[in-house]
């Protein structure tokens, strides 16, 4: 079921849409109840519990921020709550290595999509960096490097094979032009040196990978069936590759960490000013050498701002958008904040902060007790790497990015006792509450805003569309009384004009 | 009590997808298309497209304006230059005259320099939209 769920969501522009989440929620959490009445589960762990949590004050926060945007939101957290409970009750060495093979499917298939020019490059028409199926760039580059480190670390019975595999996902993780995963896969694979020196091999393999990519696009563009002439031959340099184990000793970790720190703390003011200044987004290698944010400054500036005027609930899940316009004075901000932990903080406030922070801590903790299983390393790795990657982009938003994370963080958790009647039945609430709205989403998706406006009474945005769609008074005037801030109001059609007043509080 | 459970959550699943099948087919269709862009989702929200291509052919329209003015001066710089060249002997004149015309040369430059940037991070923009 997770493998499945895994493959649809990359397949389905990343699980990025409303829609999809909502109803791979559902299918989650219907077949866990459908599970749980047949053969009585596990109680869900403590991090379970955690992204439990986080789900149940993403809902709540509609009651001191937008219904809409909260209800929008909630399925998310449900989904990963429900795949990191199934993942835990999976668990072990099997589970990992399904999301290895799954991530591999969506990272081939991206490349095959490339060599036969069948798919858009993410980044528009001049663009050359790979993105399909994860249909974004940085988000497909953090699959491709999560498949790395598991390829890397998870004992093989036929290593040379796997060593080619993961030589493909490195070639993947290239063509992304993905600094954030690139910079973040190595730190992880410094970790993973560090608790696995076996991994050595998979680890040059992925970087065999990364050199044919490199050269390719160098030398002759890597669109077209020369692609897999280079790949195939990265894939056999890596197959070639010895076994050998590389041991980083403690004081040349040690040396390293000061050395950065050291350069850090010279580099750092004239790096952050890089970063922060605006420059163009190259959509080719070149980017790799570009130290800009992107505008990701100026996205976090408007996200704490709006943590710090609500610091302990935050300003209701699904508001950044709206903050970011009022901030920024400008409709032409993304979706969300390109960060997990400032994005938390603004919309569920410490208290979210704390769920998340706990979840990531109950995850490493359980790595560590789990430190003598032979795929404990891989996992590690694989969680370590989103978790890094999930501060400085939107990897919360595309399922297909996160829950390889989920699944590694599922393998490391152990189950406690039989858990009652009560988790099934809750799993058929939450499985049938994430259907209804995955329904509307749909519906709205397509158009059809009659029935979204009638499952999704509380959202503006079917009444929105309606109004852009028919010039409808009406149907502009009910969104304005259901939620006055809501951004599809302000783009679907400035003409109609903007609500009168803003609801209090 | 737990077959009857397990039967639900069943028949939920079943009925879940089966409503979307006929009811919404067409949003599964869009997020499986190659196009179904979650990245022009979240840099390209809905009524952005519209907005940024009007903004890119009225900054096209700006930039060539801006572009004939720049021509047109350059155009008439030299003329203008000689007909004062044949009034006014003294240097200081003539170099003061030339020095007035380069500050307005440059002004038509910066400003045609500065459309040209709002230009192409329009286009930026509306990139992010394709």
């Amino acid at each position: 079921m997770l493998v499945t769920l895994l493959v649809v969501a990359a397949f389905l522009a990343g699980g990025y849409y409303e829609s999809t989440y909502s109803l791979l929620a559902a299918g989650v959490w219907l077949t866990l109840a459908a599970a749980g009445a047949l053969v009585p589960l596990r109680r869900p762990s403590a991090a379970v519990l955690c992204l439990a949590g986080l789900a149940a004050l993403t809902a709540l926060s509609a009651l001191w921020g937008q219904p809409g945007a909260a209800l929008r939101t909630a399925p998310l957290p449900a989904l990963y709550a429900g795949a990191l409970y199934a993942a835990q009750l999976a668990g072990g060495e099997r589970l990992l290595r399904a999301a290895w093979l799954a991530s591999l499917a969506a990272v081939c298939a991206g490349l095959a999509a490339r060599a036969a020019d069948a798919v858009p490059s993410g980044g528009g028409l001049h663009s050359s960096r790979l993105a399909w199926p994860l249909t974004y760039s940085n988000g497909l580059g953090l699959l491709a490097v999560t498949c790395a480190l598991l390829g890397s670390a998870l004992p093989h019975k036929r290593p040379r094979a796997a060593a080619a595999a993961t030589a493909l996902a490195g070639a993947a993780a290239y063509l992304t032009f993905s600094r954030s995963a690139l910079l973040a896969g190595a730190a992880a694979a410094l970790l993973l040196l560090a608790l696995r020196p076996t991994s050595a091999r998979g680890l040059a393999a992925a970087l065999t990978g990364i050199a044919a990519a490199a050269l390719l696009d160098l030398a002759a563009g890597t669109k077209g069936p020369v692609l897999l002439a280079a790949l195939a031959l990265g894939a056999l340099a890596a197959a070639a590759l010895p076994a050998f184990r590389v041991r980083i000793p403690p004081r040349a970790l040690l040396a390293f960490a000061v050395a950065l720190a050291a350069l850090a703390a010279v580099f750092a003011q004239p790096l952050a000013a890089r970063f922060a200044a605006p420059a163009p987004d190259e959509r080719d290698a070149r980017r790799l050498l570009d130290v800009s944010g992107h505008g990701r400054v100026e996205l976090w500036r408007a996200t704490w701002h709006e943590g710090v005027a609500h610091p302990i609930q935050g300003g209701g899940a699904g508001t950044w958008p709206r903050e970011a316009i009022a901030r920024t004075g400008s409709l032409a901000v993304p979706a969300n904040a390109h960060s997990l932990y400032l994005e938390t903080f603004a919309e569920l406030g410490l208290a979210g902060l704390a769920l998340l922070a706990a979840f990531i801590g109950l995850v490493a903790l359980a790595g560590v007790r789990a430190r003598g299983q032979p795929w404990a390393p891989a996992a590690l790795a694989a969680f370590a790497v989103w978790a890094l990657h999930a501060g400085v982009d939107w990897d919360w938003q595309l399922p297909a990015a996160t829950l390889p994370a989920l699944l590694a963080a599922g393998s490391l958790l152990s189950s406690g006792r039989r858990a009652g009647l009560a988790v099934a039945v809750a799993a058929l609430a939450i499985g049938v509450a994430a259907g209804l709205h995955g329904i509307g989403a749909a519906a709205l998706e397509e158009g059809r805003t009659a029935l979204a406006a009638r499952l999704l009474p509380w959202d503006a945005r079917p009444d929105a569309a309606l109004a852009a769609a028919t010039g409808s008074r009406a149907a502009f005037a009910r969104a304005c009384r259901i939620d006055p801030g809501e951004p599809a109001l302000l783009r679907e059609d400035p003409s109609l004009g903007r609500c009168a007043a803003r609801r209090a509080g | 009590m737990r077959a009857a459970l397990a039967a639900a959550a069943l028949a939920a699943l079943l009925a879940i997808g089966v409503v979307v099948a006929f009811a919404a087919p067409g949003a599964v269709g869009r997020a499986a298309s190659p196009r179904g862009g979650a990245a022009a989702a979240v840099y390209c929200p809905p009524g952005e497209r519209q907005r940024r291509t009007d903004d890119v052919k009225i900054l096209n329209g700006q930039v060539s304006v801006q572009t004939k003015r720049s021509k047109a001066f350059a155009g008439q710089q030299a003329k203008a230059r000689a007909v004062y060249f044949k009034g006014h002997r003294k240097p200081k004149d003539r170099n003061a005259f030339v020095k007035k015309q380069q500050a307005q040369a440059k002004v038509l430059q910066k400003q045609l320099a500065g459309r040209q940037a709002q230009l192409r991070a329009a286009k930026a923009k509306l990139a992010a939209c394709e």
